[in-house]
Parts: structure tokens; sequence; C-alpha cells
């Protein structure tokens, strides 16, 4: 063990420099196929979400009634709703609409969730055992029942899909977070984080939390996938947003009327959006479970 | 002076033991100890006999179920989480398992800097220069500070972690083990590495093992404990060589010598350590103890002086009753024993 001549102006570093962490990362990617293909579709997903305006060839709520129900074309490659709208240009415009839908829910959730989780999991006794049967309690409502009701407080809309959405995901975080941090405040790092003077927040919040976080954004990421599916669903059943809106449940609600004239392209091309999005969503979430751990790099 | 106080200390859990069914678990039962300044108290004992608990009691990382533990004039058990917040600087901790007592999403450096910048000791570049100080004092490059722990190997995680206590320049150390999760060359460099530090900055070790050559190396003063009490306490020599509790006998005689021709007679205990919830109201060691007679199963044994500063929890023992093995000293607790023969560089 020799100490090394240490230059007096010499300036040392607490991280390793990013060059580093991002090598290891890309490391990482390479060791794991499945989360790039799910990084990859996630990623096109953000993008049409964000440029949909430029992609779309058509404004996705143009009626032209001279293609009405109209089979994939050259001209319109998923064909045309019954108003002549065009379905490719409603798909996409749908990504916009689905993924904000579904960040706004997961984030909400997420964010309360794990907050109750960790608090009552650090705190123990009355304050536990009071936080985890209030969560019983939500967790018990039927998902869609709370949505009407919900849809009856406040009409139906985004507001209401998000709420919906999240609202009863906060059990699921709560839990989870609860169950990591457990086992991780018996740890002797949090008892090393007290000794040395901590406060219970930073304790909780800059030591506990951050170990964590992995079961928290793996899941986030397969919620993401849940919480698209939901949505939709909320839509299909009329409790989401408006019929005429560029949402994929909502856009296969609208296909679903049109079932016996055989029109499927309404319904299928939302219905593989939606696929494709869980999906990529999985895969992602998969990879991340093992990339984010930072015992197996 | 004392720098740090125990009296009587006492640690119960509560456990459940069947439904809605609640008993007592004694992990500490009356104890009371004291540190000098500079001074290595050595606290020995078999696995549950409250050892550790004693440590965690004492950092205040559990409450005490009653008494108190005064660190200078302080008597931390009155102090709330917050209250005891800036006296944690004056009493660090070093844990047992280095591998778990290192946050795994910090880097070494992170770590080593935390007490600094919690106790506004220093900041910003004078903080990283200090952390790059402890490094070296440890025998850590500044290298190191980058590194994330599982990028350590055991002996510099337990480096880092004796840094981190070194951080806010404590008062006293209590070290819970510090060495058993490693291997045998390593804890050589470990101890030494601890007895350095001790003689540079005067510190009080409160020194948490099982090891006897590793107590009987770095300890001034022993305590042993069985079943969550004091059966033994007094001058590392005194106790080492001239055992005078049963208990103590069979944990000497148990040490290997390093001498192949010294038999040692063994004193067998027989049995497993009794459970602690519901201990007996007597001594704790009739049911294992060779020299128990059945008075020793009436009253409880209290510590009683044999010799100023040894003290020994026995009825028969303070009577003379008992014979008194003789053991060498110097061949439990050479470094030999420590190294397992082989010489291990830096310690003489």
């Amino acid at each position: 063990m020799s100490a090394t001549a240490a230059q007096p102006e010499a300036t040392y570093a607490l991280r390793p420099p990013f060059s580093e962490r991002w090598r290891q990362g890309m490391r990482a990617l390479r060791a794991n196929p499945t989360a790039v293909v799910g990084l990859v579709i996630v990623v096109a997903l953000v993008l049409i979400a964000i440029f949909a305006p430029v992609i779309a060839p058509y404004d996705p709520q143009k009626l032209d009634m001279e293609v009405v129900s109209q089979p994939p074309s050259s001209a319109h490659w998923f064909g045309t709703d019954q108003f002549g709208r065009d379905v490719l240009s409603l798909v996409i415009w749908g990504a916009r609409l689905d993924l904000f839908i579904a960040l706004s829910a997961v984030i909400l959730s997420m964010v309360v969730g794990t907050v109750i989780g960790a608090v009552s999991a650090y705190a123990g006794g009355m304050t536990d055992e009071i936080t985890m049967r209030t969560m019983d309690i939500l967790q018990a409502f039927p998902r869609f029942i709370f949505a009407m009701g919900i849809a009856f407080a406040i009409g139906p809309g985004i507001g209401t899909v998000v709420i919906a959405t999240s609202v009863l995901n906060i059990p699921g975080y709560a839990r989870l977070m609860r169950s990591v941090m457990l086992p991780a405040r018996k740890s002797q790092y949090a008892a090393a984080a007290t000794s040395v003077g901590g406060s219970h927040t930073n304790v909780l919040f800059r030591h506990l939390v951050p170990n964590c976080l992995v079961p928290i954004f793996v899941n986030s990421t397969l919620q993401f996938g849940w919480a698209i599916l939901e949505a939709a669903g909320l839509s299909f059943i009329g409790l989401g947003v408006e019929s005429s809106a560029a949402e994929w449940g909502a856009l296969i609600q609208l296909g679903f009327q049109d079932f016996n004239a055989g029109h499927w392209w309404i319904y299928t091309f939302p219905g593989l959006a939606i696929a494709v999005a869980v999906l990529g969503f999985n895969l992602l979430g998969d990879g991340l479970q093992d990339m984010l751990d930072p015992r197996r790099q | 002076m004392s720098s740090l106080r125990i009296e009587h200390l006492v640690k119960h859990y509560a456990i459940r033991t069947g439904f809605a069914s609640r008993q007592m678990l004694h992990a500490v039962d009356d104890i009371s100890l004291d540190l000098g300044a500079g001074e290595t108290l050595g606290l020995v004992g078999e696995s549950g006999s409250g050892k550790s608990t004693v440590g965690k009691c004492v950092t205040m990382l559990e409450r005490p179920t009653s008494g108190h533990i005064f660190l200078g004039d302080v008597d931390l058990t009155t102090l709330s989480y917050n209250e005891l917040r800036p006296v944690r600087k004056d009493i660090q901790m070093v844990f047992q398992d280095p591998s778990d007592s290192l946050d795994p999403r910090r880097t070494a450096g992170e770590t080593v800097m935390e007490p600094l910048t919690l106790h506004h000791i220093a900041s910003g570049k004078d903080a990283i220069e200090r952390t790059a100080k402890l490094f070296e004092q440890v025998g850590l490059k500044p290298e190191h500070m980058v590194r994330f722990p599982h990028q350590l190997s055991g002996g510099q995680q337990q480096r880092v972690g004796i840094a981190r206590a070194l951080a806010t320049d404590p008062k006293v150390i209590v070290l819970d083990e510090p060495t058993s999760a490693l291997d045998v060359s390593v804890q050589a460099k470990l101890i030494k590495l601890l007895r350095d530090l001790q003689r540079e900055r005067s510190l009080s070790y409160l020194f948490i093992s099982h090891d006897l050559s590793v107590i009987g190396y770095l300890s001034t003063r022993v305590a042993v404990m069985y079943l969550g009490q004091i059966v033994e306490i007094g001058e590392t020599r005194q106790v080492f060589e001239r055992p005078h509790h049963p208990y103590t006998m069979a944990l000497m005689s148990a040490v290997p010598a390093s001498n192949p021709l010294e038999r040692r007679e063994r004193i067998h205990l027989s049995g497993e350590i009794p459970s602690p919830i519901a201990p007996p109201n007597h001594c704790r060691l009739v049911s294992r103890c060779p020299f128990a007679v059945p008075a020793c199963s009436q009253q409880p044994a209290v510590l009683e002086p044999i010799a100023p500063g040894h003290l020994v929890a026995c009825h028969r023992a303070v009577k003379g009753e008992i014979p008194i093995p003789t053991f060498a000293f110097g061949s439990t607790v050479t470094v030999d024993s420590l190294e397992g023969g082989a010489a291990v560089e830096g310690l003489e």
C-alpha cells in the first residue's frame, strides 16, 4: 500500500469520468440485445410522437367524403375510416396522445407510490400499518368502476384517463418500494449513513431510495405498456377521450362499430400500434432490470 | 478520564412467539463498562452473546431499553435522533461486513466525504482534498476515490469504512468485528493499520470480536460477554493468562497454541448457548459449567473484584474454589496466530 506522491494542486475526482460510464453503458447494452430491440421501438415511438405533424401524410381530422371507408391503398396506406380520415395519420397522432397519457399516469403513480412506500417502510410501526391498509383499500377498487366514478365526477377526457390509470397504480408502486426498502433499511450502509450523522431525510432519500429505484424503474417501463393498454381500454368503452380523437383505443372503438362491414383496417392498425408499443416497453423493462444493477456490470 | 461510559445498559427485543404472543429477548442485560481516552477495550463473546448489540446501542443505532451511555459528559440516551446528529461526530463506527456497509451507488470518495460535509467540517474542493488525505492515511490511493464498492477488494472496502469513521476526527470508534469478513493476511494488515491510527490520533476503540488473537493484540483491557452479561473483565494480560471465569477458561483453552509442543488442557462446555428468551435469574452458565454446584442456581452471579481492575462474575471463582489454569499470553496473541504463521508485510 504505497501512498502516491500527491501534487499539492492535484485535482481529485469523486466520480469516474463520463466517458467511462458511457462505455460501461454501451457495453451493458451490447450484452443485452432484447433491451436494444425495446429501446429502438420506444425511441421510434417517441420520435413518431414528437414529429407527428411532420410525418403524418394527412391532417388526421380532415374529413374527406370522397374516400370513406377505403381499404389500404397507395394513397392511404392504412386505409380510411367512415369519415374519410386517413388511418395512418390517426395512428401517428395517436402515438402522441397515448404516450402523453401513459407518461403522465406512470410518472404520477410512480412518484406518489414510491414516496408513500419508502416513508412507510422507513417509519415502520403504526404509520406503516395504516398506510398499507389504506393501499389495500385503494387496490380493492375495480379499475373500470373507479374510472366510471371519476368520469362521472369530472367528465370523460384525458384527465379522467390519467387519474383512473395512475391512482389505482399507486398501491402497486408503494408495495414494491416497501418490499425493496424493508431489507435495505436493515443494511449496514443505512446504519452507517445514520452513524455519520445524516438526517432521516438524508438517510432515506439520499441513500436508501436511490438503491431501491432499479425495480421501480423496471416496473415503470412495464407499467408504461399497461398504461397504454388501459388508456386505450377506457377510451374504447367511452370513458376516455372523445370518440373522434386520434387515440388508439377510440380508433379501435370506431373500427368496432363497422366490424360487420368487414372494415378490418380501422381497428387492426391501431391495435397493432398498441401491441408494438406494449412489446417495446416490456422488452426495454426486462433489459433495464439487468443493466441498471451496478453490481452486475 | 473516561471518554465513554456505559452504565447498566439493557437491551430487550420484543419478538413474536406465536399469534398475538410476545416475549422479550434479552440481548444485553445490565452491562457497565468504561473506556479511557486512547484505550482499546476488547469485547469478546460467541455469536448470540449480545456483543454486537452493545456496539449498536453505544452508537445509538439502537435505542437501549434502559441504562445510560455517556460520551464525555453527554448522556446519549437522553437525546433525540436530531439532537444526536452533531454528537455523532465524536463517536463513529466501523461495520462488520465491508461490502454491505458502503452505499453501492456511491463512489468510495463520496462515501468518505459525506461526514465532512454533513458536519460542515469542509466543503467543495477543500472537502475533496481532505478526502484524498484520508485515503492516504488508511493506505489507499486517491485514485480509489472514483471506484464503486463493487470495484474494490474486501480489504480496500474496509479501509474505506475506516476512512469514513476517521473523517470527523472522532474520540471513540466502535469496531464491530471489522476484520472477521476478511482473510487472514488482510486481517493482519488492517489490525496494524488500526493500531497505528490509534497511536497517531489517541483514539479510543471499543473493539468487538470473537477472535481472541485479534483482541489480545489490540486491547488494553478485555470484557468477556456471555448471554448478554459480562462474566469477566480486566487487563488483557490478566484475563488471558489467568482467566478466573469458567467461560473465559473454556474460550482460552480453545485457542490453538502456536507452539505445537505446548499441551493445552481443553476445558469443555457442554451443549449450546441457552436461549436468550427468558434467561435464568441465577448464573447463566450453570447449564454448561463443569464447576457448577447447586448453590450456583440460587443467586445471580455478580461481578466481584479478585484483583485490582480484574472482576469476575462467578461465586466459586471469587471464593477460590476452582482451579485457575495458566495460559501463556504470548502464545495466544502473537502476531503469528494472527497471520497463521506466515510472515506478513509490515507486522513485527
